[in-house]
């Protein structure tokens, strides 16, 4: 639990459980609801009930904690404080999940978290009952990750909502879902889910100790906790899977690899994850494997193209000619008449408006949004063109460009694609493709080097013994994967019998 | 980390501060380059080299004001210049070019007859060296005229000069009287001792027939490509045209198609088509002599028969089929006999001996010169003919019965 809850003017270690002092810390919160409660109707062992206002069901408040305590003629002849907790301890309350605190410390997490609190001011204890109940989305169908066949749930925001969901769906008792806080303000929750029968435990120790290094005040976003599980901050390249769908972490826990949840966002990261991982879509384990090889060549085809293309085009076009068929050169010339820029400001010229019409778009409502995108690309484009500006050979290739970036499943490797592309502009803009290649090698290099969770980034193309590229650019065959992932180390490494 | 970041802003302050200097970066736009298309080559009678360019124009495409305006726009008059070697010819060229030649997009190099005949590496010898040029340039021998002469007059034909012979190139499976040779493949032939190969020849000749129809008295020249030019250590030693180019095809497995002659037992015209062929030459020295088998294989199709008779029963198959292997063996036979009389060894019978008998080669390879007239070859023929046409029984053979 996090070590400074509330307020830093308050010690709370000091201050002994009592209703009075809860109140002191709460009472200045108008969702905060006290209430004294005379037990069997009298007098003389009144207890205070606190809990959130929006944040628990008050229907079970009312039903199982408040009517047992008030109408139960057991409790009548009580005589401690003692006895009415032992008795509450005893089942006389009818709630699942039930806790005694003794630090004021624990009773305020508690009543924070959506438990309603009983406080014993002469014991200096209370005890608190989870009774959440607040309003929470339904779960809906993947907004960025659909398929055509296969499961349509994505996770929530409530954390508990997505274990149940992982649960249903990993039935095994193997399946470990620990939990843990981070924020020392917002006390965000969250589960670390593997299979502890096949996740490697050094992996499982990896990503609890960077968790457990996490000190800030609120992890308010998915970049707050991100950027302590990853293992270079200043790479710009995604170094964890993030994903919404359930049935997409499931397949990742069997392969051995760990989930993290995060209770208000409705994303889960998968660790660790590697470069081919960012190139692999659910649909590819929802169709035949020949279909899905096929999707996913074309899948890494379109990331060389989005990647490489306008770079390629400009080295081509302005350094090697002869590589051009004759009658495709004389067709760019051609079109290229009349227009005062060289070809690398047109091309960079071009992709910065792709990349301002897509934030543009971004940002609008959807309606609008696609009005933007048809005003953008037809009208101005089409006017570009007319009036010289660019030329419709640049038109083409950043379009194909475009397209090509539009099938990477990943939006956080898409992004990188995004950055590096007129960069390597730039540099086959300099030396043709001599330039273009020392960027391609630098790029290769750079990614050479990284790991993640002593995993290389290139794994499993990096491994000179070809272990683990069954699944890789080619799906195989569901009943030829007889391993797990041998790059993941994992416990028990045969997934077939 | 601040020396990271030094590195970084340096490094991008370099970079973005070259993308404005063309000089330094050597960076050329696509509208300032000319593209060659055709390069012809000559040699005039006081030793100079001519050389002459057909700039490949745009194909204009739509309809209207705007397309007429792009086809006049687009249309450029050929460019010459003379001088002491190719190169020489080629910068005196850009004294009046508004724009540079690119030469990586010279698809062919058409060497004049003279120029052939002095020798011909003279002239190919800039565009081996020039890094621009694509070596699958073809080269092209123009028979009996200058190869400057060659594109004057089809300067102002539609289809151009580069798309014509393109289009003869694409059809010469038909016939295969000619064959693409490109230029890094001919200087590998003749890149050896007793080099000796072979060029397609181009030559010109007045569409007579159209003329007579349209009365007209403007000179309509067709190209034809049926002919191959042989070299003899660089020079030009004459040419083998027609079946006796075909026969060269036969030989070095380079046939796509051949069409031939025979006749039925009623002495009626039968057309037979070959659909495939493989040749396979052994060589071997025995005794310091060498040997050569040339075994050709090949069946066609019967394309067309003038008479009536059934021409699938079997004793007329056989009939058709030994003569059609005749003929070839016939072609073929003639060929080796001329190239042997001219000592010329075209068909490159040394690369298989060394090849089949590298240790015996050394020991004959300096007396090439001498073995080559008498070479022994001998050509076995083996052909068939397929009956896959659905009509076998030619029309009106069952009414005749």
């Amino acid at each position: 639990m996090s070590e400074d809850l509330f307020s830093q003017d308050i010690d709370l270690d000091k201050m002994p459980l009592s209703s009075r002092n809860i109140k002191s810390v709460l009472s200045i919160n108008s969702d905060v609801i006290f209430r004294e409660i005379n037990v069997c109707g009298k007098k003389s062992f009144p207890i205070s009930l606190v809990y959130v206002d929006g944040m628990v069901h008050s229907k079970t408040i009312a039903d199982n904690i408040i009517k047992p305590l008030m109408d139960n003629d057991k409790l009548c002849d009580v005589r401690s404080e003692k006895e009415i907790i032992d008795r509450i301890e005893g089942g006389i309350v009818y709630a699942p999940a039930m806790d005694t605190r003794k630090s004021i410390r624990d009773a305020l997490f508690d009543i924070l978290t959506g438990s309603c609190a009983l406080i014993f001011d002469e014991e200096n204890i209370a005890v608190t009952f989870e009774v959440k109940g607040f309003e929470q989305r339904a779960i809906t169908e993947p907004s960025e990750e659909n398929i055509i066949k296969g499961p349509k749930e994505a996770f929530v925001e409530n954390i508990r909502v997505n274990t149940a969901i992982i649960r249903r769906r990993l039935k095994t008792s193997d399946l470990v879902i620990e939990q843990t806080t981070v924020g020392r303000r917002t006390l965000t929750s969250l589960g670390i889910v593997y299979i502890k029968t096949i996740a490697n435990d050094s992996l499982v120790r990896e990503l609890k100790s960077r968790l457990d290094k996490i000190d800030i005040d609120g992890a308010t976003g998915l970049s707050f906790i991100e950027e302590y599980i990853i293992d270079n901050k200043y790479n710009m390249f995604p170094q964890v899977l993030a994903t919404e769908r359930p049935d997409k972490l499931s397949r990742h826990l069997l392969e051995g690899r760990v989930g993290l949840l995060i209770d208000g966002i409705p994303v889960a990261y998968i660790i660790p994850s590697v470069l081919s991982d960012f190139l692999r879509a659910s649909d590819d384990y929802s169709q035949n494997f020949i279909i899905a090889s096929f999707t996913r060549i074309l899948r890494y085809i379109s990331l060389v193209l989005a990647l490489l293309l306008p770079a390629f085009y400009v080295a081509i076009v302005t350094f090697h000619q002869e590589m051009i068929p004759t009658e495709l050169a004389l067709s760019i010339a051609e079109s290229k008449k009349g227009v005062p820029f060289p070809t690398f400001a047109e091309v960079l010229f071009l992709l910065a408006s792709f990349e301002v019409l897509l934030e543009s778009g971004l940002r609008l409502p959807k309606s609008i949004g696609q009005t933007v995108s048809i005003v953008g690309a037809l009208v101005v484009g089409d006017a570009a063109v007319n009036a010289k500006f660019i030329s419709p050979a640049v038109v083409v290739v950043i379009a194909i460009t475009a397209i090509a970036g539009f099938t990477l499943p990943n939006q956080d490797l898409s992004y990188v694609v995004r950055i590096c592309r007129p960069i390597l502009v730039v540099f086959s803009s300099i030396l043709g493709l001599i330039g273009l290649t020392y960027g391609i090698i630098y790029l290769l290099f750079y990614l050479a080097l990284m790991e993640t969770y002593g995993i290389p980034y290139f794994a499993p193309f990096s491994s000179t013994d070809g272990k683990g590229l069954r699944d890789s650019i080619i799906v195989s065959p569901p009943s030829s994967v007889i391993f797990r992932p041998f790059m993941l180390r994992p416990k028990d490494k045969r997934r077939q019998r | 980390m601040f020396k990271k970041t030094i590195w970084f802003f340096v490094f991008w302050a370099t970079a973005l501060s070259l993308l404005g200097c063309e000089e330094i970066t050597r960076r050329n736009e696509l509208v300032d380059l000319v593209f060659p298309g055709v390069a012809a080559v000559d040699k005039t009678k006081d030793g100079n080299v001519v050389l002459t360019i057909s700039p490949k124009r745009a194909e204009s495409g739509g309809s209207g004001k705007d397309s007429e305006s792009k086809e006049k726009s687009s249309e450029q008059t050929l460019m010459q210049s003379t001088g002491k070697t190719v190169f020489d010819a080629s910068t005196l060229l850009t004294a009046y070019s508004y724009k540079d030649i690119h030469w990586g997009q010279n698809e062919y190099i058409i060497i004049g007859e003279d120029a052939a005949r002095d020798d011909i590496m003279k002239y190919l010898d800039f565009f081996v060296r020039n890094h621009e040029t694509r070596l699958d340039t073809s080269v092209v021998i123009v028979k009996e005229n200058t190869a400057n002469q060659l594109i004057k007059d089809t300067q102002a034909s539609s289809p151009q000069i580069i798309d014509e012979l393109a289009n003869l190139f694409k059809n010469e499976g038909e016939l295969s009287y000619n064959k693409k040779i490109e230029l890094s493949e001919f200087i590998n032939c003749l890149n050896c001792d007793y080099a000796a190969t072979i060029l397609p020849a181009v030559r010109m000749a007045e569409n007579k027939s159209l003329q007579e129809q349209d009365s007209c008295d403007a000179k309509d020249l067709l190209l034809y490509m049926d002919s191959f030019a042989v070299f003899k250590k660089f020079e030009l030693i004459g040419y083998l045209n027609g079946k006796d180019a075909r026969a060269v095809n036969w030989i070095s497995d380079s046939l796509h198609s051949a069409t031939m002659l025979a006749e039925d037992s009623e002495g009626n015209i039968v057309s037979l088509e070959v659909t495939d062929n493989k040749t396979k030459i052994k060589a071997k020295i025995k005794d310091g002599v060498p040997s050569i088998k040339v075994n050709i294989r090949f069946s066609s199709n019967i394309a067309e028969t003038q008479g009536k008779t059934d021409v699938f029963k079997d004793d007329e198959l056989i009939s058709l089929i030994r003569q059609q292997s005749l003929q070839v063996q016939e072609e073929t036979e003639r060929v080796v006999e001329l190239t042997k009389q001219n000592n010329v060894d075209i068909f490159h019978f040394r690369d298989a001996l060394f090849k089949s008998e590298p240790v015996k080669w050394e020991k004959i390879k300096d007396q090439w010169d001498e073995l080559y007239p008498n070479l022994d070859v001998e050509i076995i023929v083996e052909s068939n003919i397929n009956r896959s046409y659905l009509i076998d029984r030619p029309v009106g053979a069952s009414a005749k019965k």
